[in-house]
């Protein structure tokens, strides 16, 4: 066995996309169009792994067609690879993906534990989480990941999907495991009632007549406080410290009180955890750990919003300080670029006509907006975002399309003033609710923003870039 | 090594065209026509561009105002988008000009063309509204013309890149502006004029 000092689980965090098919998605990549840069953004074929059921080993690694759904019309999954790597020194070039070679006459070992913990994140009742785990396995067979609660049914769990060390093979001895996440189904509580054709029915809260997408009842409500949990917000009253911003957060309905919001008793097989590795030789035992969830499908695979994951975990790891020698010219300028399709991207699935707060059919008021938010929230009066006229998904568009191109034209990025900061988030003045991203809400319910990291980049694109002094030679 | 000067070497009043100031008493001294083969062209794009912009100004000053609360996007807020978006386009056609020679002769670290904002001989609207917007549709042709020409001239990857923009967003505009005219027109019947 090569002499490692030490080892990491890669990527560090993997996120899984539920889905029911048998077969996950085909690796790709995502292009953008040199003619149409307008234009979604291509999927081409990436080379993908195929994992051989009966064995567990990779029987291929080849260019597979992309689809989403399979023939009958299910979700298919994303099944992400996690990989070991390890390195002997301590450079940063020393990192490699180990193989079996690698590894000849060590143990390893692996276990997987994961968690739904959103009913417990409401009820307080640590008898609602709902818990998976493996215990540690070198086996190569999918190990089923049943997340259970005391809370449950007796027998009941709910199937998180599983995950499979990957057999290693001459053709490929590179050691990882894979992990197919669960189906995408909705759970309920034990008042639900199975009827012969398999569906269930009968929700004694009155609301729901019958549920045909309900996958399963679980839920022991002698013992869980879930079905039927209010989590009340009085009007005029100051949210309690432990509500979720946004509040009402799960399906419910409204009780007899103003503010009531009562739990109809659902859960899904959404789910976050850990993967941790031991590998063991005579004299050393190594370990790593990463992170691993699942999640809804992406359905709009083709466009990224304008803030990710990925932004927040950049500036997690590197600051929210961005060193101007950090990047290159032409980084930054790619960086405008990416920000702006990102931009038009997620305003392309937007009806920004009724986002704004326009009328629909003579009604306001008709959805739920940043508009509604604020009047409901702060008793601002109701006012639209931007005029009504100029609106229209199209022409709005076609804005962004026009400031990309001027930025395609070798011109800074001057727009850093527009952008609303990080502590801008509550401004309702005028002036305050129409900075970019406009119409639209983070994850804390106030107006979103770029990330300090996001921002700062693009402030110094523009400070930079406008005097960059030297002229071009003629084309 | 380059020099870094404070301010580009940019041609006073550089023109695509100096035909107005050629045959009469008094030459327009202070103008620069560009020659180089390429600026030329971008320096014309920037012309319809300005053209367009400005008849997109008077257009809007002849629409009736609904922007009031409640009340639907309008053709006036697809002008005012157009407008907006053209000066967009302009800055960037001016920041590309800035950095393009004059002429084949004179190498751009020494002058520099810039934007030419040259009038149009003419604003007056049309008097239909339908026309109009054909008024705003012809210029787009006569820049996806140009965007043509500049396509097969301009070797530079970075200014192919603003001329894929340019045309991908117009083909957009165009389809946006042709289905506004459409439904201005008057739909004929009976073979009566």
């Amino acid at each position: 066995m090569t002499s490692l000092a030490e080892i990491r689980i890669l990527p560090p965090l993997a996120i899984a996309r539920l889905g029911s098919a048998a077969e996950p998605v085909n690796n790709y990549d995502l292009e953008v169009s040199a003619d149409q840069p307008f234009g979604f953004r291509a999927i081409v074929e990436a080379p993908t792994l195929v994992v051989d059921e009966a064995t567990g080993a990779i029987a291929a690694r080849e260019y597979r067609p992309v689809t989403f759904k399979d023939g009958d019309g299910r979700i298919r999954p994303v099944a992400p690879f996690l990989e070991l790597w390890g390195r002997s020194g301590h450079g940063e070039d020393d990192w490699r993906h180990l193989t079996m070679h690698d590894l000849k006459g060590a143990m390893i070992r692996w276990r997987v534990t994961l968690g739904n913990l959103k009913v417990f994140r409401h009820t307080g009742d640590v008898r609602d989480q709902v818990l998976a785990t493996t215990g540690w396995f070198s086996r190569h067979a999918r190990m089923a990941l049943e997340g259970r609660a005391d809370n449950f049914l007796a027998g009941k769990h709910i199937p998180f999907g599983d995950v499979r060390y990957v057999r290693p093979t001459d053709e490929f001895p590179q050691i990882r495991v894979r992990y197919t996440p669960g189906h995408g189904h909705v759970y309920g509580a034990d008042a639900f009632v199975k009827r012969a054709d398999g569906t269930y029915a009968t929700d004694p809260l009155g609301g729901v007549v019958a549920d045909a997408s309900l996958r399963d009842v679980v839920f022991d409500s002698s013992k869980s406080r879930w079905l039927g949990f209010n989590e009340p917000r009085p009007p005029n009253t100051p949210l309690l410290p432990t509500i979720t911003v946004p509040p009402r957060v799960f399906a419910g309905r409204d009780g007899p009180n103003d503010g009531d919001w009562i739990s109809r008793g659902y859960l899904d097989d959404a789910c976050d955890g850990v993967i941790e590795v031991e590998v063991h030789t005579s004299g050393t035992t190594l370990r790593s750990f990463a992170r691993l969830g699942a999640g809804p499908p992406a359905f709009v695979p083709d466009s990224y919003s304008m803030r990710t994951l990925s932004d927040e975990l950049e500036q997690a790891l590197l600051g929210a300080a961005v060193d101007p020698d950090q990047y290159t010219d032409d980084e930054l300028q790619a960086h405008a670029e990416e920000l702006l399709r990102r931009t038009f991207e997620t305003v392309r699935l937007m009806n920004t006509t009724i986002m704004n707060g326009n009328a629909s059919g003579g009604q306001i008021n008709v959805t739920n907006t940043m508009v509604r938010m604020d009047h409901a929230e702060t008793a601002r009066a109701w006012q639209p975002f931007l005029a009504p006229a100029i609106v229209d998904n199209f022409a709005v568009q076609a804005l962004h399309h026009s400031i990309f191109t001027v930025l395609r034209s070798g011109a800074s990025p001057w727009f850093a003033s527009a952008l609303r900061q990080f502590d801008e988030i509550g401004d309702l003045t005028d002036r305050g609710r129409r900075k970019m991203p406009v119409m639209m809400c983070g994850s804390d319910g106030r107006y979103l923003c770029l990330t300090r990291r996001q921002y700062e980049k693009l402030r110094i694109a523009a400070t930079r870039l406008v005097s960059r002094g030297t002229t071009k030679e003629a084309p | 090594m380059r020099t870094r000067f404070a301010a580009r070497p940019v041609a006073p009043n550089p023109v695509v065209e100096n035909s107005l100031a050629a045959p009469g008493p008094a030459p327009c001294h202070a103008c620069t026509v560009i020659t180089h083969p390429v600026t030329r062209f971008w320096a014309h794009l920037f012309n319809v561009r300005y053209r367009l912009l400005l008849s997109g100004l008077t257009h809007i000053f002849e629409s009736p105002d609904a922007s009031i609360t409640g009340a639907p996007p309008t053709a006036r807020g697809e002008l005012i988008t157009l407008v907006f978006g053209e000066m967009y386009k302009l800055r960037g056609l001016a920041s590309l000009l800035v950095e393009l020679p004059v002429c084949n002769e004179v190498p751009a670290r020494r002058e520099v063309a810039g934007p030419t904002f040259e009038m149009p001989y003419t604003l007056t609207i049309p008097r239909r509204e339908r026309d109009r917007w054909r008024w705003h549709l012809d210029m787009l042709v006569a820049s996806r013309g140009i965007l043509g020409q500049l396509a097969m001239l301009d070797t530079d990857a970075g200014h192919r890149g603003f001329i894929a923009a340019l045309r991908d967003g117009d083909a957009e505009l165009i389809r946006r502006i042709e289905q506004i005219a459409a439904s201005l027109d008057v739909p004929r019947s009976g073979g009566t004029i």
